[in-house]
């Protein structure tokens, strides 16, 4: 029985807006064939029916649901029609924002985004603490963004490290911004405020043109998404995420080395493949760190979310709807010694989902950087 | 309805150092920041404006550095911003300060509700909204975390928090009330508003513009004198750490509670 969700919004026909809605998102070729729906991770705990929330937009009306959706991009990878359902639901969101009908507990996250320059509602001057006693050439067009969670996240502090770690004995020449670092908008644009996010985006451009910036390597798929598809308006630099810039130094031999033999699986964040399609990047570091990789039977493409995007992070997830825990099971299920992925929120999310109990949770830096030798 | 909310720019509360010698806070390096339960005080100003109409007009007392913040109340949501700015200003304790804003207000347009934050978190008296309350022989109403419309749109309803419970008394306007931190989450900048809000004039009104009496202004105006600071250390934390059964736990705890004396039973 499918449970129906209320709104308080009347029934009304809209077309300017759903003119509007169709011509970035492509909402009007949808045949409402439902195969969203089969795909989305929510529909098995919750009343989420993306196929219904799409019909309900064609009306006018914003399905409630709207706030559970993590952003993964099962449903936009599996549309027949191309349509970016992704993209529907930020813009609904974003409508949310002009009426006020928003999460509490989000204004007060974007006034914290707005103010400190992060998520975490710490101070700009503690964003350097993640660095402790790792070098940083501080010259070179290529600049190590760290983002927020890698920032001030002592568990993701770590990823931070190791990525820094690997550049250096690669050789590379690159900066970091420091406590001058913002965030990359990620946050802000997953719950739909698009107006921080453009902010944010104009902070990054000026701050990267200043420091004559030509390549963003960032350690979050979150922030290489946002950048690389909010820096493009503004013509900026090159982003890639840390696999993609350590697979090349691996490749060109400026990093080897084997870390313990062992088998490892590996989990695709959804920014990093779905959103991005960087898919085998982590892999081959991995293999090439001499691990023997085993895949779980949701791979590449087909990934499970770890429920961490869309905003999630900062809403309350009842416990049965927290797809997580699904994911560690089927992690630990391949029989590998190590669940590694490239995603702090993914990693932050398996560990609070105890993932670590059943199979320990690691990161695919922190792996890489374990057996590295320049 | 018109709303006035007084709203003061402070530094960052974990940003500053209180300076032993002079008595006076460290603000060096400090960011500032708007009030935070001025910013609950805006919110309350702005719903109420939503449900009701009318305009909300924020106020502030200040140097000429504090306007970007009230461009970031206009692009919350305020109708309109003035800045009260003179170095005759400056100095100035709740006496003077409530003072200035008091004999500000029919010089702005007059207000028939006054709403405040219930204290700044760098002054911390609370003594501000009543004192604008008596300067203008205003009803008043403090601590309170929400506020209804009264009959006839001739008086409010408001909500306070009091120690023991709550209390709602009805205010004939104009009143003046302070609104508790923390009793509503104050609505983010509206970036439609954004270039309205950083092309519209904020109203600087200064010595000569309020008029007034000056030994009530600014330092002259101020007897509050700091007689004495010391620093109080916290008192480190006595942790036990105990491994028994949920049950047991609870027991332990209430047993402990009640030793210390914080559980009437």
């Amino acid at each position: 029985m499918v449970e129906e969700s209320k709104s308080s919004v009347p029934i009304r026909f809209d077309d300017e807006a759903w003119e509007a809605l169709a011509a970035t998102t492509n909402a009007n070729r949808c045949f409402q064939c439902g195969t969203c729906t089969a795909a989305c991770p929510l529909a098995d705990s919750t009343p989420m029916r993306v196929r219904a929330l799409i019909r309900r937009a064609q009306f006018g009306e914003t399905d409630p649901l709207i706030w559970k959706c993590m952003t993964c991009a099962e449903c936009n990878a599996s549309c027949p029609r191309g349509v970016d359902i992704v993209g529907l639901v930020r813009h609904l969101r974003q409508e949310k924002w002009r009426t006020r009908e928003v999460p509490k507990g989000l204004p007060t996250l974007l006034w914290g985004i707005y103010s400190d320059g992060n998520t975490f509602h710490l101070p700009p001057k503690d964003r350097a603490a993640w660095m402790k006693d790792v070098k940083v050439p501080g010259r070179g067009s290529t600049l190590l963004y760290v983002g927020c969670t890698a920032s001030y996240d002592p568990r993701a502090q770590r990823t931070a490290r190791s990525v820094a770690k690997l550049l250096n004995l690669a050789g590379v020449e690159f900066q970091v911004m420091g406590t001058d670092e913002v965030c990359c908008g990620e946050a802000a644009r997953s719950v739909g405020n698009v107006g921080l996010y453009d902010d944010l985006q104009q902070r990054n451009s000026d701050a990267f043109r200043k420091r004559g910036v030509e390549r963003v390597i960032t350690i979050s798929p979150h922030s290489f998404d946002a950048l690389k598809v909010g820096q493009s308006k503004y013509g900026g630099p090159q982003v890639v995420h840390y696999t993609q810039a350590l697979e090349e130094l691996v490749d060109s031999g400026k990093v080897v080395g084997t870390v313990e033999k062992r088998t490892v699986t590996y989990h695709d964040p959804c920014y990093l493949g779905r959103h991005q399609g960087v898919f085998e990047p982590p892999r081959r570091l991995l293999e090439l760190s001499g691990l023997t990789l085993v895949e779980m039977a949701n791979n590449r493409a087909q990934s499970l979310c770890c429920g961490g995007g869309g905003g999630r992070m900062w809403m309350e997830t009842d416990p049965l709807e927290r797809p997580g825990s699904r994911r560690v099971s089927e992690a630990a299920g391949t029989g590998a010694d190590l669940l590694a992925t490239a995603c702090p929120y993914c990693i932050s999310v398996f560990e609070s989902e105890r993932g670590s109990e059943v199979i320990p949770v690691t990161d695919v830096a922190e792996l890489v950087a374990s057996g590295a030798k320049g | 309805m018109r709303i006035v909310v007084c709203m003061k720019v402070v530094p960052r509360p974990e940003e500053v150092k209180v300076n032993l010698e002079t008595k006076t806070l460290d603000r060096a390096g400090a960011r500032s920041v708007l009030n935070s339960a001025d910013m609950n005080a805006l919110e309350t100003a702005l719903a109420f404006r939503d449900a009701h109409g009318g305009t909300v007009a924020v106020l502030s007392m200040g140097p000429p550095q504090f306007e970007p913040y009230l461009r970031v109340a206009l692009a919350v949501g305020a109708d309109e911003a003035i800045l009260l700015s003179d170095r005759a200003f400056g100095g100035a304790d709740t006496l003077a300060t409530s003072y200035t804003l008091a004999t500000a207000l029919p010089k702005i347009g007059g207000a028939d509700l006054v709403v405040c934050g219930e204290e700044s978190s760098d002054g911390g008296t609370s003594q501000v909204p009543p004192s604008i309350a008596e300067w203008l022989d205003a009803s008043q109403a403090t601590y309170v975390e929400r506020i209804v419309a009264g009959k006839d749109g001739t008086t409010v309803l408001a909500t306070r928090a009091l120690e023991d419970g709550k209390e709602t008394v009805e205010l004939v306007l104009p009143a003046v009330i302070s609104v508790v931190v923390g009793s509503n989450e104050p609505r983010f900048i509206d970036y439609d508003r954004w270039a309205f809000a950083q092309s519209a004039k904020v109203k600087v009104l200064d010595f000569a513009a309020l008029g007034g009496d000056p030994q009530y202004l600014g330092l002259q105006g101020s007897p509050t004198r700091v007689a004495g600071l010391r620093e109080v250390r916290k008192p480190g934390r006595r942790r036990e750490l105990v491994t028994v059964t949920a049950d047991e736990a609870a027991f332990r705890i209430k047993a402990e509670i009640e030793r210390v004396g914080r559980v009437r039973s």
